[in-house]
């Protein structure tokens, strides 16, 4: 029967090498769109290494995870409050920061960051309290507009645009919960030692350039989470609620200058940098060589990974809880796959369908020799799945040499290529046979039923 | 293993419909040598057809020993066909693709039986194309070809071989090279053999001769 099968391949050449083609050039996409998370991680994408500053965040405390919910703890205190880790601000009756003396990178850290192989440029994470209209807390971000660029931070403006070089007191805000404000009025406390002093603000004045809108699944949230506090009739009370502060973000230099003014001078050390790498392949990589240099290096997926769960607990609440949904161009990638298995399963179903046409008299006389419709619906069938791997083979093959040539070059693991070149294989193969299959089941059942006298009197 | 058709009819629904078959009862004992013949159109094809498997009656019963054929399911007629009965056809209807050693193992393939190829070979030797086993059909003449038939045919031991019309495309000196194949297979392996012809050679041979006008045994 295979003889038969092959030799009927050959007699009818061109129609099964457009069947092979047809699925090769169908394997070869799926196979695309299935290595995409290889070089980009769904966690990783724009929106989530723009807010965080980074493809990898450099942390000088470890991000407090399920395991270490510990190390937190909320501080009670009046008015003013230690809080050198710009992550979390006071309110007015407590801050949220980690048990134990708060740190900062220091210049010397961030210089050894930098000279990482890999990172292209360190993102410190330029932040300081502030409060916005009718007292509610916010983050004022110092963007630096050229880093901003790399990041693609302009995929997140939502209306006006991003920040540029020039701009002075210029402000993009959160423009999640409705159309930003045509201007800004903050307040800046200042800082005294280590405390930040809310009983001596400087207003600020910002014109809104643009806003922006974090994607649902990035971070940003977890690190402006804060506690509210409320004055209750017998004095003060905390909660244990929570919720984003908005960012604010003004350019560098502005931010610097507010800085500068706010603190007397004091050096700004921050808590976290982004590490912008050249390939976000290497990032895994850099994220363990940062390591060794602080506390905390993750990798932006990972930390996306981490808020996908309950983040920070305190007091049995979650901070955050954030849904991971695949990115758009893996979702447009399956969905261009999707369409080219169903066009290469419909060419190989007509495909099939001519085949049986051409061989009606070899399936009759195969019938009257013995064989049962099972067996032609089976050879039929087999020949589709046949075809099939063949062109799944090409296509997935050729695919992938381009996807390991780029992987090697990123320095991934070997044992990661060979395992995720596996189950690619597995994938691609599979789906294609199984598209064969399905569009030859109406030639094969064809085939299977023609009457056997009535094609031989036929020749 | 003897054949039996009783009061077969059958009628192609072909305009008015057309009778090819009009109640033919008739037994074929094991090891029978039988010549059914009849002008064309009489009903010979259409009754090996039937008693074959490769059609059913319109009505009447079809028993292959104490089995009755006319009721199995297509899986279970196609067994019978791969394991009881060989076919020998007027037009040959060997596979274009395959040598003839190819062609008379397929049966074997289909049941799965080891050493398709050794037996197809042997047979091929019987029936004197040794030497011709890895041609194509078109490489052979209509009466090795034929001849390469008679060998599928033969592959499975079937208990029955029905010839439709084996020597109606080849010359007289083929058709009897065949005719005597079928004759020596039938003597020596005991097969019950049924052929349709008009054939005044195969006529001429001793054994039982089936005489069918309109579809009705005369």
């Amino acid at each position: 029967m295979l003889a038969l099968a092959w030799r009927g391949i050959l007699r009818d050449l061109d129609r099964s090498l457009l069947a092979v083609a047809s699925v090769a050039i169908a394997a070869a996409i799926l196979a695309g769109a299935l290595a995409l998370p290889d070089g980009f991680p769904p966690s990783a994408q724009i929106g989530a290494r723009a807010i965080v500053g980074g493809d990898v965040l450099a942390m000088a405390q470890p991000l407090p995870g399920p395991a270490a919910s510990g190390n937190w703890a909320w501080v009670p205190a009046q008015h003013t409050y230690r809080t050198d880790l710009p992550l979390f601000f006071p309110g007015t009756l407590g801050s949220l920061e980690p048990a134990g003396a708060p740190s900062a990178l220091t210049s010397q850290q961030l210089r050894r960051l930098a000279a990482l192989p890999g990172v292209t440029a360190v993102y410190p994470d330029y932040a300081m309290p502030a409060l916005g209209p009718g007292g509610r807390q916010v983050v004022l971000r110092g963007r630096d507009s050229t880093l901003d660029a790399r990041l693609g931070v302009q995929h997140l403006i939502q209306s006006g645009r991003p920040l540029a070089a020039g701009d002075g007191m210029d402000a993009v805000v959160d423009a999640a919960a409705g159309p930003p404000p045509a201007s800004l009025t903050l307040q800046v406390p200042t800082l005294r030692g280590s405390v930040w002093d809310y009983g001596s603000l400087r207003t600020l004045h910002l014109r809104v350039v643009g806003g922006y809108r974090a994607p649902a699944d990035q971070p940003a949230q977890v690190e402006t989470a804060q506690g509210t506090e409320v004055v209750g009739p017998t004095g003060p009370e905390s909660t244990t609620a929570y919720w984003p502060s908005p960012d604010v973000w003004i350019p560098l230099s502005t931010w610097l200058a507010i800085w500068a003014r706010a603190t007397h001078g004091a050096p700004f050390a921050p808590a976290q940098a982004g590490l912008i790498v050249a390939n976000t392949l290497r990032a895994a990589t850099v994220a363990k060589a940062a390591s060794a240099i602080v506390p905390a290096a993750i990798e932006v997926p990972d930390l996306v990974a981490v808020a996908g769960d309950s983040f920070v607990q305190l007091g049995g609440s979650p901070v955050v809880t954030s849904t991971r949904a695949p990115g758009v161009p893996l979702a447009l990638g399956g969905l261009v796959a999707a369409l080219a298995i169903v066009a290469a399963a419909m060419v190989m179903a007509g495909t099939m369908l001519t085949l049986v046409a051409g061989r009606r008299h070899e399936i009759g006389v195969l019938k009257a020799l013995g064989a049962s419709p099972a067996t032609i619906a089976g050879m039929v069938a087999g020949e589709a799945g046949g075809l099939a791997l063949l062109g799944g083979a090409l296509g997935f093959a050729a695919t992938r040499l381009v996807v390991t040539v780029i992987l090697l070059a990123a320095h991934a693991p070997a044992g990661e290529i060979v395992l995720g070149g596996l189950r690619e294989a597995g994938i691609v193969l599979g789906a294609c046979l199984v598209a064969a299959l399905l569009c030859a089941s109406l030639p094969a059942a064809e085939a299977a039923r023609l009457p056997t006298m009535a094609v031989l009197r036929e020749s | 293993m003897s054949l039996r058709a009783v009061d077969l009819t059958k009628i192609y629904l072909v305009g008015q419909g057309v009778k090819a078959l009009d109640q033919v009862s008739v037994d074929f004992p094991p090891g029978s040598f039988t010549v059914v013949t009849g002008p064309s159109g009489c009903g010979k094809s259409t009754l090996l057809s039937i008693l074959g498997g490769l059609e059913r009656p319109t009505y009447g019963e079809v028993w292959m020993g104490e089995r009755r054929v006319d009721r199995l399911g297509e899986g279970e007629l196609a067994r019978l066909r791969l394991g009881s009965i060989g076919f020998v056809f007027q037009a040959f209807h060997l596979l274009a693709d395959l040598t003839a050693a190819e062609n008379v193992a397929m049966p074997l393939r289909l049941a799965r039986r080891p050493a398709a190829r050794e037996r197809a070979l042997e047979l091929l030797e019987q029936v004197g194309l040794g030497q011709r086993a890895d041609h194509y059909p078109h490489q052979l003449s209509g009466g090795e070809q034929q001849r390469v038939a008679v060998a599928r045919a033969l592959a499975n031991r079937p208990a029955v071989v029905l010839a439709d019309e084996p020597t109606g495309n080849l010359d007289s000196r083929s058709g009897t090279d065949v005719i005597a194949l079928l004759r020596r297979f039938n003597r020596e392996q005991g097969q019950t053999t049924v052929v349709a012809s008009h054939d005044p050679v195969l006529l001429a041979e001793p054994g039982r001769v089936l005489r069918l006008r309109d579809g009705r045994v005369e």
